[in-house]
């Protein structure tokens, strides 16, 4: 279990306040919110995209909070997915495995893998800029992944993709997830996202989180 | 600036009545301008509204605005006999000359008003039966912030004027930018120069500064306004403003051309001049690629963004002081002023997009726990090359043609401006439209080859 203390940020009006929360060090960790809730702020903080002060993430014995951002070594799926248009679909996933100096027979091994369970390999010449957006999702989850993460965050992954893609795209990443053994937090707003994917989930409204459902 | 300060050591020797004069002037001529530029912005912005085929026009019509001052002025001056102004009617002819060359730009910011926010408004009343002129003021009065921004904007880019007054200002014309060219060029009062720089600051951030941080140009959404409020045949406003400003140029070509040829004849080394001119906006492009470059290398650090976003060269003539008074090459202290003084204008049109598209790719790159240097090479450098490439073009294309921050730096004919501008003022205005179509094709070229570039990279990229 890793905990989140003392987070408190304030931007003009907007307020959030987490004074406790525990989040399961196995599985996926929901956080459910309406658009404006907080959970993206969260989820930046978490990141260190957000300066917030006097807070603690004690993740394993070490305090995340303290580390500069490349340090805490997350992996991170945005809702546009963030790929390098400029470069092919190996190229992005690579990219992470260099940047964590992953030694490159593992990574080798590592990329094979996702490959596999991700289905890139029709496409994983192509550049990112040419695939569609569940190939684009499938690929920044394999980026996020390839860097070996100790923690995963998913902001809103499948509010770009269609409705008939989506609860493909659910059952894809929930299996990867849950087999790449990396504790993960999942930013929705969308209810059947939580239903199919999530061991645990936290509300947040407003800048609070309500409710832990388990 | 700062050396100068450290360098004060010749007396000045200002009356207090030549800089009250010349403060009006510069006031006086700042508004006329302004109000010129918004009357006939506003009038070409109505033929926007009723064009459909808005881009062409809008490209067109701003040309003038941002094309090299040089052509303007020569082509102004054969349009106009220059003389008949220069005793009473200096002021005059310059606020013009502003007027006419900025009115595109001004008419296609007033559109852009219209568009964001406006049209359903426009669309909605139109529908419901409302006249064009009660759309029309109502529009303007609900962006009324936003116009005064646009109107401010204009007002300090003619208070700080200096290469269309330093021509055509004649006896009335001439702004404090002028009073301190003439300070130190026919006195070599360095001091009374500075201190008439400073004046014009100190008027310029009393009358602007406070005004900028109240108005905002807040950006809804875009839709297009009902073309039948528009009137289609003020669009030829626009066309109007190009052809005086560019026009003027095709006359007396062959009385040039041979003008040329004497001059020629006599030995006179042009070539230097027009390797010069060709060294330094090629090195202007250079330093502004490398400036761009740096920042790019920085990002997501926007402290260097901030601060060239917020740049505003006020006086050309004080930073031409500061590198008049450093003792270091011609072509180095030109490339690098010319490069301060243009930079920002072409890293706001072209540098910061591209720069701040790369925002969260630069982000994920580094929680990815990519080195500042990974994340350049890799992600940074080729999405912005085209980019920084396209800059380069811009930057070296205004720089060939520039004259009178040039003057004050150099004082002497260093390249084909500076010739073009002494002919000018000489009255041989064949000889300078030909040395301007020299200059025209010459920055053309570089800047065709740095677009080129910029154009075989995207495609590569396939961006």
């Amino acid at each position: 279990m890793s905990v989140v203390e003392n987070l408190n940020y304030k931007y003009g009006e907007f307020s959030l306040e987490v004074p406790k929360l525990e989040i399961s060090d196995t599985g996926i960790t929901a956080l459910m919110g309406a658009s404006g809730s907080g959970k993206t702020t969260f989820a930046k903080i978490l990141l260190g995209l957000e300066e917030c002060e006097n807070w603690s993430w004690n993740f394993k014995g070490e305090d995340l909070a303290k580390f500069a951002p490349p340090e805490r070594r997350l992996g991170v799926v945005f809702q546009d997915y963030a790929l390098f248009p400029h470069l092919t679909v190996k190229q992005n996933v690579f990219f992470a495995a260099e940047s964590r100096k992953v030694e490159k027979q593992k990574a080798n091994k590592l990329y094979e893998k996702l490959k596999d369970k991700l289905k890139l390999s029709s496409f994983e010449n192509k550049k990112a800029s040419a695939i569609s957006g569940g190939e684009k999702q499938r690929t920044a989850l394999a980026r996020a992944l390839m860097g070996q993460p100790r923690f995963l965050i998913l902001d809103e992954p499948f509010s770009a993709l269609d409705a008939e893609l989506r609860s493909e795209a659910r059952s894809l990443v929930k299996d990867v997830v849950t087999e790449s053994g990396v504790p993960s937090l999942l930013i929705t707003h969308d209810l059947e996202d939580v239903k199919a994917m999530a061991t645990q989930t936290y509300k947040i409204e407003r800048g609070q989180i309500l409710a832990f459902l388990s | 600036m700062l050396w100068l300060l450290f360098h004060l050591d010749k007396y000045a020797t200002l009356s207090f009545s030549e800089l009250t004069k010349y403060t009006m002037q510069s006031l006086v001529q700042a508004s006329l301008s302004t109000v010129i530029i918004a009357l006939m912005g506003a009038v070409f912005c109505m033929g926007l509204i009723a064009v459909r085929n808005k881009k062409f026009w809008m490209s067109l019509s701003v040309l003038p605005a941002f094309a090299p001052t040089v052509f303007i002025v020569i082509s102004f001056q054969m349009w106009i006999d220059r003389f008949s102004f220069e005793n009473t009617e200096g002021l005059l002819l310059v606020s013009l000359v502003h007027g006419v060359m900025n009115l595109g730009l001004a008419g296609t910011l007033f559109y852009t008003v219209v568009e964001s926010g406006l049209a359903s408004q426009a669309n909605l009343a139109y529908l419901e039966g409302s006249s064009r002129l009660k759309i029309i003021v109502h529009l303007f009065r609900a962006k009324k912030k936003e116009i005064l921004l646009i109107l401010v904007s204009f007002f300090a880019l003619c208070f700080t004027s200096f290469a269309i007054p330093m021509i055509l200002g004649g006896k009335n014309g001439g702004t404090l930018e002028i009073l301190a060219y003439t300070r130190l060029s026919q006195f070599g009062d360095l001091t009374g120069a500075f201190l008439i720089s400073l004046f014009q600051w100190l008027i310029f951030f009393i009358l602007i500064k406070p005004l900028s941080g109240v108005l905002t140009f807040t950006q809804n959404s875009y839709e297009k306004p009902p073309t039948a409020i528009g009137i289609d045949w003020c669009k030829w406003v626009g066309l109007f403003a190009l052809v005086i400003s560019f026009g003027g140029m095709l006359f007396g070509l062959n009385t040039g051309w041979a003008q040329l040829e004497l001059l020629m004849s006599t030995g006179f080394g042009l070539f230097p001049l027009w390797l010069n001119s060709i060294l330094i906006s090629v090195a202007s492009a250079l330093a502004s690629f490398i400036i761009f470059m740096t920042m790019a290398y920085l990002w997501t650090d926007l402290v260097l963004h901030r601060f060239v976003i917020g740049f505003g060269s006020v006086s050309s003539v004080l930073l031409g002081l500061g590198f008049y008074s450093m003792n270091l090459p011609a072509l180095f202290k030109l490339s690098l002023g010319l490069c301060i003084l243009f930079f920002p204008l072409a890293y706001r049109t072209f540098g910061a997009p591209s720069l701040l598209s790369l925002g969260q790719q630069s982000e994920v790159a580094k929680l990815c726990g990519a080195k500042r240097s990974k994340v350049f090479l890799d992600i940074v450098y080729p999405q912005v090359l085209p980019s920084a490439l396209k800059l380069s073009g811009v930057v070296a294309f205004w720089v060939i043609g520039e004259y009178a921050f040039s003057s004050v730096v150099t004082g002497e004919l260093w390249n084909l401006a500076l010739l073009a501008k002494s002919f000018m003022t000489g009255y041989r205005l064949e000889l300078a439209t030909i040395l301007n179509w020299i200059i025209l094709l010459s920055g053309g070229l570089i800047f065709g080859i740095f677009f080129w570039s910029a154009d075989v990279c995207s495609r590569k990229l396939k961006l």
